[in-house]
């Protein structure tokens, strides 16, 4: 698999503190990527500088062997749905949905998008407005209107957090599929380590701006390369499960 | 909805625009317009008016109404970048005025005055100052018909008494001449700042508002232009005239042309001469005073006692005479 | 945030070059004027005016009368804000009330005096209807009577604004912890709108003192502070040094205000959760304020009442006839339609280039990044500061030679910088309260910054923007201490045509023409409440 962005020796202060240390890392084609991390850790911040908003201090960006440094944002030919969506209230789903089309000669056609608004089931709510529609509609038409404008790379910041249950799975296999069927680069923000476990196919664990390991869900349960994230993910998951089993008594254990 | 506000957007900034290019039109169009301030009583503006109408001048000229102290503030302090091009204003304001900034333009037409004037003004009309009463309310109040000024200094009369302010009104000059004519400095100090007190609140800006004060019933005597009283009477209201023996004095008020050596100008020269011919004959109804050959008034119009003031009128005269009123008021 | 784009630091310089040229360098220019002499630069300006009896005299009854009013404006306002909160009172007489005290706002402070004199002086409405005079209204009686009208709306929807957030629970919580009334008053409704009281007794007194219409048609033989300004400055003999040295006089006590304001602010509780909650019942309560409430508000309106009905009279208080003819006459002259259209005009362009600056200086300071964007608050702070009669003689001094002198811009351009706070804070309410990522998700979507601004920020703001263009509007339509000093024949406006009838007593041309700007406001309030309620219901 061919690696289509580096991030090289990335660094972030803000008020003389440190966000981001030297995160150098490499991501393939098509592949589903889960930042990792308690809240603090810089893993939004990451996200934000990959995506072209917030500014680096030092490192490098490269994308298809061309260096994004100092490319500005909307150059980047990235695309994020925000934690809170960050939806249009003003215009129905539809709209929202087609909003970048008319300044984007790559977005995508017209058959391409009436695709996703199936692929997304949101046909029958496209002439609801913002207010009328629930939490996993809200997400399902913001990952529709990212979609039409044909990112490069899919960044998504805590896409699962607002929802809850059967949703949140239904959503979560959606961005999957969505990854596979497109091809298309996804990054996750998520701090929760079920997720990142359950959706990605790599996980980076960020601890106070710095790396704790990088690898494939297997490797992290399997070899946790540090104390933190034995603590941080495998304990948290150990509990999870013991309190099930506790529930069902000593044979499931 | 969104398209609603844009709407709403749109149609404001249209109207704007539209009103914002009629009143550019408007403006350009007014720039050749003549401003015409005057301190003139509602009586004397509607008289110009009429004259200007009846020469053709309607619509083109904006006529905008001043307190005497203002106009003379502004034609003190502005000289010729005053906005108007043509003034109506007490003759003394115009010759201090003449005198600070040489700001009038000599007129252009002969006037047969019976009074000799400076060449860059004339005078249109005279005003006369005199007491009124409000007969019913003196007998309400059971108060004696007053005969002069000082009787309105009467301890019965407080309260009752309005009179016009000279920080503020030329009308409240005629007042303080009389005054001081007849008592002197000294004793006349006395007098004015007992009917000072007497008036209290009735110390009026205008000129008009005693008279509009006995007329709403708020006092029963009062100082004020005469010709307003014998109007007032005229109407059948229960006021009345009582012309003071202290004396009718009287000031006159003059037109000018502020000399912009423009287009505006001449055109404000052509309705002064407009004004002076044609008005005359409405202005002398209202503000019965003779000041130019021919000219003849009845005898209700005629003050029993008139009297000029010892010394030439001027600005610097008006200042003392205001300061003596100021001091006549906190003094004791 | 957005990052910073180009366009941003253009409007902002633009912003702030207006501010420099038309708040700042004014206000230099009167700071500077109030210390020059024929002498050169000194104090004596500032001696020679306490030498003068009349401007003691003047300063001490502003501060009296303002005084006064601020203290009866804020117990009432307190207690009709109370009365529609914390009773059950019937609920429809609630809104009837609360819209009602507000009517005043829609009118002139110079047609109060007028009202009052024709009201309550000795052949007033009031006074007939009494039946024999009830005080003498030339002096502090009327101007209090005034202020009081003038100041009352704004105590009022401040003590409004803060009841609404103040948490009703606490009162029941406090009578099941056994507080008696006092206690309970004192800990759950006093206690919580101490800032906000302190508030509105400040902002009145600036109102009041820094007002002209009031005592322009009331004072007559009581001077204050604004009735000198005005006569040193357009009196008989205008100093124009001396009037700079009052202007800046009346600046320093609404400066102490707005300090006082800010230090008020904080004595503000902040509530977590609000939760509607129902009030015990108290019938002697709900009567006692229902009957104050509609009591201050009657006879808040009976003031007005003769403006509604001396027009249509022969002669009021004389011959009591019904006739058209004042109101035929008086716009039958073409003097006033001119002048009608002329306020029209510069209230329309208020509102819509006051909206555009003060919205845009809202957007910059709340939703960009931009370096030293705070300016905007001090900017903001400064304008609230200056009385409109202050500023008005900042800008005759600054701009007496130039060619703005006279024309329609530097009216529109006086009443921008003048009435900017307040909706440059409704508009910074509302932006900041709006999602953060819009414009970043709008660029990421292919929109410029305007585009994002046109197509999403403003549409989601639309309610704020008409209310502040009605803001505007209205405020410019009557406001007269701001423009007495820049109208000229050419750009009078209505407001500034009353203190020119005044000088001929015209009382009835008085009364139609505010008839006239009461209803053009009344329309625009209307139409603006509509058009935003229609907003919040879709």
């Amino acid at each position: 698999m061919s690696h289509i962005l580096k991030l090289q020796n990335i660094s972030k202060h803000f008020d003389g503190k440190t966000i981001l240390d030297n995160i150098s890392f490499e991501i393939g084609t098509g592949e589903i990527v889960s930042l990792l991390g308690p809240s603090g850790s810089g893993k939004t911040t990451l996200l934000n500088i990959i995506l072209g908003l917030t500014q680096m201090d030092q490192g490098k960006i490269i994308f298809h062997q061309s260096d994004l440094t100092h490319v500005p944002m909307r150059k980047r030919g990235f695309n994020i749905v925000f934690q809170d969506y960050a939806l249009f209230p003003n215009l129905n789903a539809y709209d929202n949905i087609v909003y970048g089309q008319r300044n984007n000669k790559e977005s995508a056609s017209p058959q391409q998008i009436q695709e996703y608004i199936e692929f997304l089931e949101l046909k029958p709510h496209l002439q609801k407005k913002i207010g009328e529609l629930s939490g996993g509609q809200k997400q399902r038409v913001a990952l529709a209107r990212t979609l039409v404008t044909n990112p490069k790379i899919l960044l998504l910041d805590e896409p699962l957090s607002a929802l809850d249950g059967v949703i949140k799975e239904s959503i979560k296999q959606r961005i999957q599929s969505i990854a596979r069927e497109f091809k298309l680069t996804t990054i996750i923000v998520t701090h929760d380590p079920e997720e990142a476990l359950t959706i990605s196919d790599k996980i980076l664990i960020i601890n106070q701006g710095k790396i704790s390991q990088f690898g494939a869900p297997q490797e992290i349960v399997h070899q946790p390369s540090n104390d933190f994230v034995d603590q941080f993910i495998i304990k948290q998951l150990h509990i999870k499960r013991q309190n099930i089993y506790n529930l069902f008594g000593e044979q499931y254990a | 909805m969104k398209k609603t506000l844009k709407c709403v957007l749109l149609t404001l900034l249209t109207i704007s625009l539209a009103i914002a290019a009629t009143g550019c039109g408007k403006s350009e169009a007014d720039a050749k317009k003549v401003v015409i301030y005057t301190n003139g009583d509602e009586e004397a503006v509607q008289a110009m008016k009429t004259s200007l109408t009846n020469s053709g001048f309607e619509g083109q000229y904006v006529l905008h109404s001043l307190g005497t102290s203002e106009l003379g503030g502004k034609l003190l302090a502005e000289g010729k970048n005053i906005e108007a091009d043509l003034i109506t204003m007490s003759s003394y304001f115009i010759e201090s005025s003449q005198n600070k900034h040489a700001m009038f333009k000599e007129l252009s037409f002969e006037t047969d005055a019976l009074e000799t004037h400076p060449s860059f003004y004339a005078p249109i009309l005279s005003i006369t100052g005199t007491t009124f009463v409000n007969t019913e309310l003196l007998e309400q109040k059971g108060l004696p018909r007053p005969t002069s000024i000082a009787d309105l200094t009467k301890p019965e009369f407080k309260g009752l008494v309005s009179i016009p302010d000279i920080m503020h009104s030329s009308t409240g000059w005629l007042l303080i001449q009389a005054i001081i004519s007849e008592y002197g400095e000294e004793s006349g100090k006395a007098i004015l700042h007992d009917l000072i007190t007497n008036a209290g609140p009735h110390l009026e800006s205008s000129g008009s508002g005693p008279i509009k004060k006995i007329q709403a019933g708020e006092v029963a005597a009062g100082f004020g232009l005469r010709h307003q009283a014998v109007a007032a009477r005229a109407t059948g209201i229960p006021i009345d005239f009582v012309d003071p023996i202290e004396g009718n004095f009287s000031l006159t008020e003059s037109i000018a042309v502020v000399n912009k050596d423009n287009e505006t100008t001449d055109l404000a020269m052509k309705m002064a001469e407009a004004i002076l011919k044609g008005a005359r004959k409405d202005l002398i109804v209202n503000y019965p005073v003779a000041l130019y050959k021919g000219e003849t008034i009845d005898q209700v119009d005629k003050p029993a006692y008139p009297k000029g003031f010892a010394k030439p009128l001027t600005v610097e005269l008006l200042q003392e005479h205001q300061q003596f009123f100021n001091t006549s008021k906190s003094g004791n | 945030m957005p990052n910073v784009k180009p366009e941003m630091r253009v409007i902002f310089v633009v912003i702030l070059s207006l501010f420099a040229a038309f708040l700042f360098l004014p206000l230099l220019i009167l700071f500077a004027r109030s210390f020059e002499d024929e002498q050169g630069i000194s104090i004596a300006n500032y001696m020679s005016i306490w030498s003068d009896r009349n401007m003691i005299e003047a300063s001490f009854n502003s501060l009296k009368v303002s005084a006064a009013a601020a203290f009866i404006s804020t117990i009432l306002g307190f207690m009709l804000a109370y009365a529609i909160h914390c009773t059950n009172m019937y609920r429809p007489l609630k809104s009837v009330l609360k819209t009602a005290i507000v009517v005043p706002m829609l009118l002139p402070t110079i047609t109060y005096g007028f009202a009052i004199i024709y009201s309550l002086g000795n052949q007033g409405l009031l006074t007939k209807l009494a039946g024999r005079s009830l005080f003498d209204i030339y002096g502090f009686n009327g101007l209090l009577i005034g202020y009081v009208i003038y100041t009352l709306p704004s105590a009022f929807l401040l003590l409004h604004n803060a009841f609404q957030s103040v948490d009703k629970k606490f009162i029941i919580v406090s009578k099941l912890m056994g507080d008696g009334t006092l206690r309970s008053f004192a800990n759950t409704i006093l206690r919580p709108l101490i800032g906000t009281l302190g508030g509105a007794f400040v902002l009145s007194f600036i109102l009041s003192f820094t007002d002209f219409g009031i005592p322009a048609s009331l004072g007559g033989a009581y001077p204050v502070v604004a009735t000198q300004l005005y006569q040193v400055m357009l009196g008989s003999i205008p100093d124009f040094n001396q009037g700079a040295v009052i202007a800046v006089l009346m600046l320093v006590p609404a400066m102490f205000g707005i300090w006082l304001l800010k230090r008020l602010e904080r004595l503000n509780f902040h509530y977590d959760k609000l939760a509607d909650t129902e009030l015990p019942r108290h019938r002697i309560r709900d009567a006692a304020f229902g009957f104050i409430s509609i009591a201050t508000v009657l006879g808040m309106l009976s003031v007005f009442a003769v403006m509604f009905i001396a027009p249509w009279l022969t002669a009021f208080p004389y011959d009591l006839t019904f006739t058209l003819k004042h109101v035929i006459s008086t716009f039958q002259s073409s003097d006033l339609t001119r002048v009608y259209v002329n306020s029209l005009f510069v209230a329309l362009l208020t509102a819509l280039f006051g909206t555009l600056i003060a919205y845009s200086a809202a957007i910059l300071n709340v939703r960009t990044s931009l370096m030293g964007r705070s300016a905007l608050d001090i900017v903001s702070m400064i304008s609230n500061t200056v009385p409109g009669m202050v500023l008005g003689i900042s800008y005759l001094l600054l701009f007496n030679g130039s060619s703005l002198k006279g024309t329609f811009a530097i009216l529109v351009i006086c009443n921008m910088m003048h009435f900017f706070t307040t909706p440059y804070l409704m508009a910074k309410n509302a932006l900041s309260r709006m999602n953060p990522s819009w414009e970043t998700t709008g660029e990421l979507l292919g929109d410029s910054w305007f585009n994002t601004v046109w197509r999403v920020i403003l549409p989601n703001s639309a309610s704020t923007v008409i209310e502040m263009a009605s803001y505007f509007f209205i405020n410019a339509m009557v406001t007269v201490s701001g423009i007495i000093f820049l109208v000229s024949a050419q750009t009078s406006v209505v407001a500034s045509k009353i203190k020119e009838l005044q000088h001929f007593g015209k009382f009835n041309e008085i009364f139609v023409i505010s008839l006239l700007i009461f209803f053009t406001n009344l329309i625009i309030k209307l139409l603006c409440d509509y058009l935003q309620k229609r907003r919040t219901v879709n």
